[in-house]
C-alpha cells in the first residue's frame, strides 16, 4: 500500500516538474502562431485559438528584424568563442586536474569566482574602456567578454571529467615516451571526448542565450533584438513570440545535445 | 657493470620523508627485489628511478650516466604499474603495441592505433611468450586480473627497454596465479640475460616474491634501506632486528636475553632465566659485556623438539600444513613459534621438551636493534 502510494506521489511530483519546466516554452511557441489581433483582445488564449493559427508573425519577424543576418552573427560568435574557449580551457583544465588536491580546489574555485560578479558591473567599465569610437569593434569586445566569463566555467566543469581518468594511464603513456601534449590529445581526450563535448555544448548554450552584453555593445545577435521590439507604440507581441521561438529552438537542440553527452556512456564503455 | 645505480636518493612529501638516503646498485642481468611494508617508500623509490617523481637530493645513473634531470619520457625504461593501467578504449594488441606507436612519433598513428606489420609481429611474439594470444582482440574490461597483468607485462616488455621496473606486479592477482606469473618473471629475466643484458627492479610487499625471484634484494623500512643482499644472506644473516622479523614464515621468535660471562665459559639466559644456553667460541668476550641484556632471535625451525633439552614447554596450538606443523609453545608467560615435520602424536596441552643450539641464536642490541652476533 505504502509502496503504491509512494509510486503515485513520485509520479505526480515528476509530472508537476515537467509541466512547470515545459509550460512556458509551449506557451511561447503557441503564442507565436496567433495573429497580432489576438494580443489586443481580452479573451483568453484558448478562445483566440478558434481564429486559427498563422505564420505571419514569423515572416514579419524575419523581414523586420533581419533575422537571417542576426542568426549568422550569433552562430559565428558562438562557434568562434566556443572554439577558442575549448582550445584554451581544456589543456588548462587537464593541468588543474593533476594539481595536488588543496591547490586544485583553490585554483578551480578562484576561476569560477569570476562568474560570481554581476555581469553588468563588469560589462560597463569594459564598455567604457573598449568602446570609445573606433577603438575596438563591438563584436570583438563582446567576444572577449564571452571568453572571459565562460572560460572559467568550462575549466570548472572539465576538471572532474579529467580527474576520472586514472593517473596511471597518463604515467604509463609518459614512460612510453609521450610528451604532455600528446598524452592530452592522444590518450586522455579520446577517453572522455563525449563528456567534454557535453561541457562544450553547455558553454555554447550560455553564449547563445546571452543578451545583456550584446545589447550594451550593440552587436546584432538574435537575443539582442527582443528588447528593441518593445517600442514607444507598444510591444509587438507577435514578433516577440516569433523571435523568441526561433531563438529557443536551437537552444533546446543544444540542451538535448548536452543531455545526450552527459548521460550517455563513452564509446568504449559499451 | 652496474646498469642502474641510485645514490643517496631522498624524497619528501610535505613533512613526511618518503625516501631517505637510499642507495643501491643493480648489476647487469640482475633481478633486484625491493621488499617492504606498504608506506615503506619502496614504490616512491621506483618512481624516482623512473623519473615519475623528482628527488629532493641524490642521483640516478643509467649505465653510469647521470639521468637525474632526464624527464620520464626520455628515459629508456619500462614501467609496470600495480593496477594494470591499460587503455580501456583500445584492444589488447593495441595496448601492447602502444609503446611502439609512441616511438613512431606520429599523432595520427596514436589516435587511430593502426598497427603496422612489424608491430603486429612484435605483439604476436610477446603474446605467445606470455600465452595471451587468444586475448589479442579483446578489450581490457573483459579480462581477469591475471590476464590484465600479463597484458601489462607484455606492454612493458614490448618497449624493448633494458631496464624494467615492476611496481607490485602481483598485487591484484589471486594467489593461485601468482606462482605461474612468478615463473613468467623468471623467464623474462633469463630472456633478458640471453638478449644482451639489462636489469629488473621488482617492488613487492610479499616476501615469497622476494625470496623466490631475487638475485639480490633490499629490505626497506620507513624510507630507508635496512639491508641489501641475496635472499640467502637476508634470511640467514639479517643485520638488524627488522629484517630478521620481516623475512621468514612463520615469524622469527624474539625473546629477551641476558649474557653472563665467566672465566672459562659464556652463557645466555633466555626468557628471564627459563632457558640457559651455553655459548660456543670466544668472540662473545669482545663484543658483549657481562650482564648485558640483548634481544635474541631464533628461527622457528631451529627450535627442535627432543627427548631432553634446555626447555620445558606446553604445546598451546598445532596448525597442520600437510607435511609439517606450525607449533606454538608456551613457556612461562611467553609463546614460542616452532615448526616440525609431521608428528601426529603431538597433542595440544601436552608438555614438550625442546633444545636450542647456540649457533642458531642471533643476538641484537636492545637499543640500536643492530646485530651483535
Amino acid at each position: 500500500m505504502k509502496a503504491i502510494l509512494r509510486k503515485y506521489v513520485v509520479r505526480i511530483g515528476l509530472a508537476t516538474f515537467v509541466f512547470f519546466s515545459l509550460a512556458p516554452i509551449m506557451y511561447l511557441i503557441l503564442l507565436a502562431f496567433l495573429p497580432q489581433s489576438s494580443f489586443i483582445s481580452n479573451e483568453s488564449v484558448f478562445v483566440e485559438l478558434r481564429n486559427g493559427l498563422t505564420l505571419k508573425n514569423f515572416s514579419a519577424a524575419v523581414t523586420h528584424t533581419q533575422f537571417a543576418k542576426r542568426a549568422m552573427i550569433s552562430v559565428q560568435m558562438t562557434v568562434l568563442v566556443v572554439a577558442i574557449i575549448a582550445v584554451l580551457g581544456l589543456p588548462a583544465a587537464h593541468a588543474v586536474a593533476r594539481l595536488p588536491k588543496i591547490v586544485r580546489e583553490r585554483v578551480a574555485f578562484s576561476f569560477l569566482s569570476v562568474r560570481m560578479l554581476p555581469g553588468v558591473a563588469i560589462c560597463l567599465p569594459v564598455f567604457w574602456l573598449f568602446n570609445r569610437p573606433g577603438l575596438v569593434p563591438g563584436w570583438l569586445s563582446l567576444g572577449f567578454l564571452h571568453l572571459g566569463f565562460n572560460l572559467p566555467v568550462l575549466i570548472w566543469l572539465s576538471v572532474p571529467i579529467f580527474r576520472s581518468v586514472p593517473v596511471q594511464l597518463e604515467e604509463a603513456a609518459l614512460v612510453d615516451g609521450l610528451s604532455r601534449w600528446r598524452i592530452l590529445v592522444c590518450v586522455v581526450l579520446p577517453l572522455v571526448s563525449r563528456r567534454l563535448l557535453g561541457v562544450v555544448l553547455i558553454i555554447a548554450l550560455l553564449i547563445w542565450n546571452e543578451s545583456l552584453f550584446s545589447t550594451i555593445f550593440r552587436v546584432d545577435t538574435v537575443t539582442e533584438v527582443i528588447p528593441s521590439l518593445i517600442t514607444h507604440r507598444g510591444v509587438q507581441w507577435g514578433l516577440v513570440m516569433a523571435v523568441g521561438t526561433m531563438v529557443v529552438i536551437p537552444a533546446l537542440a543544444l540542451l538535448c545535445g548536452v543531455i545526450y553527452c552527459r548521460w550517455g556512456l563513452e564509446e568504449w564503455e559499451h | 657493470m652496474s646498469v642502474l645505480r641510485a645514490e643517496a636518493l631522498t624524497k619528501r612529501f610535505g613533512n613526511t620523508t618518503a625516501v631517505q638516503d637510499v642507495s643501491c646498485d643493480v648489476q647487469d642481468g640482475e633481478m633486484f627485489v625491493v621488499l617492504g611494508h606498504s608506506g615503506s617508500g619502496k614504490t616512491t623509490t621506483l618512481r624516482l628511478i623512473a623519473g615519475l617523481e623528482t628527488p629532493d637530493s641524490g642521483d640516478v645513473f643509467f649505465d653510469e650516466k647521470r639521468a637525474t634531470d632526464q624527464p620520464a619520457n626520455q628515459r629508456d625504461i619500462a614501467f609496470m604499474f600495480q593496477s594494470p593501467a591499460l587503455l580501456p578504449n583500445r584492444t589488447v594488441s593495441q595496448n601492447i603495441a602502444y609503446p611502439l606507436l609512441c616511438q613512431d612519433r606520429s599523432w595520427l598513428g596514436l589516435l587511430l592505433c593502426r598497427l603496422s606489420k612489424d608491430h603486429t609481429e612484435t605483439v604476436k611474439q610477446w603474446a605467445s611468450r606470455l600465452s595471451i594470444t587468444s586475448l589479442l582482440q579483446r578489450y581490457p574490461a573483459t579480462l581477469s586480473g591475471g590476464e590484465s597483468q600479463r597484458v601489462a607485462l607484455a606492454r612493458a616488455l614490448a618497449k624493448g627497454s633494458r631496464i624494467l621496473l615492476l611496481d607490485e606486479p602481483l598485487g591484484n592477482v589471486d594467489v593461485r596465479l601468482r606462482d605461474t606469473l612468478r615463473k613468467e618473471f623468471l623467464n623474462v629475466r633469463n630472456l633478458m640475460r640471453k638478449n644482451g643484458g639489462g636489469a629488473i627492479v621488482y617492488v613487492t610487499h610479499d616476501q615469497l616474491d622476494a625470496l623466490m625471484l631475487a638475485d639480490r634484494m633490499a629490505v626497506m623500512k620507513e624510507g630507508q634501506i635496512m639491508q641489501i643482499g641475496s635472499p640467502q644472506q637476508i634470511y640467514n644473516d639479517p643485520q638488524n632486528l627488522f629484517t630478521a622479523i620481516f623475512v621468514g614464515i612463520p615469524e622469527i621468535n624474539v625473546v629477551p636475553g641476558s649474557i653472563r660471562l665467566q672465566t672459562n665459559s659464556a652463557t645466555i639466559d633466555l626468557l628471564s632465566g627459563l632457558i640457559e644456553v651455553e655459548l660456543q667460541g670466544t668472540q662473545w668476550r669482545t663484543v658483549c659485556e657481562d650482564r648485558q641484556t640483548v634481544h635474541v632471535a631464533i628461527r622457528p625451525d631451529k627450535i627442535q623438539l627432543a627427548n631432553e633439552g634446555q626447555g620445558n614447554a606446553r604445546l598451546l596450538a598445532r596448525h597442520d600444513l600437510g607435511d609439517h606443523h606450525h607449533l606454538i609453545l608456551g613457556i612461562g608467560d611467553h609463546e614460542l613459534r616452532a615448526t616440525c615435520v609431521q608428528r601426529p602424536s603431538l597433542q595440544v596441552g601436552q608438555s614438550v621438551v625442546f633444545s636450542v643450539e647456540s649457533t642458531d641464536l642471533m643476538v641484537f642490541d636492545v637499543e640500536t636493534e643492530q646485530r651483535i652476533l
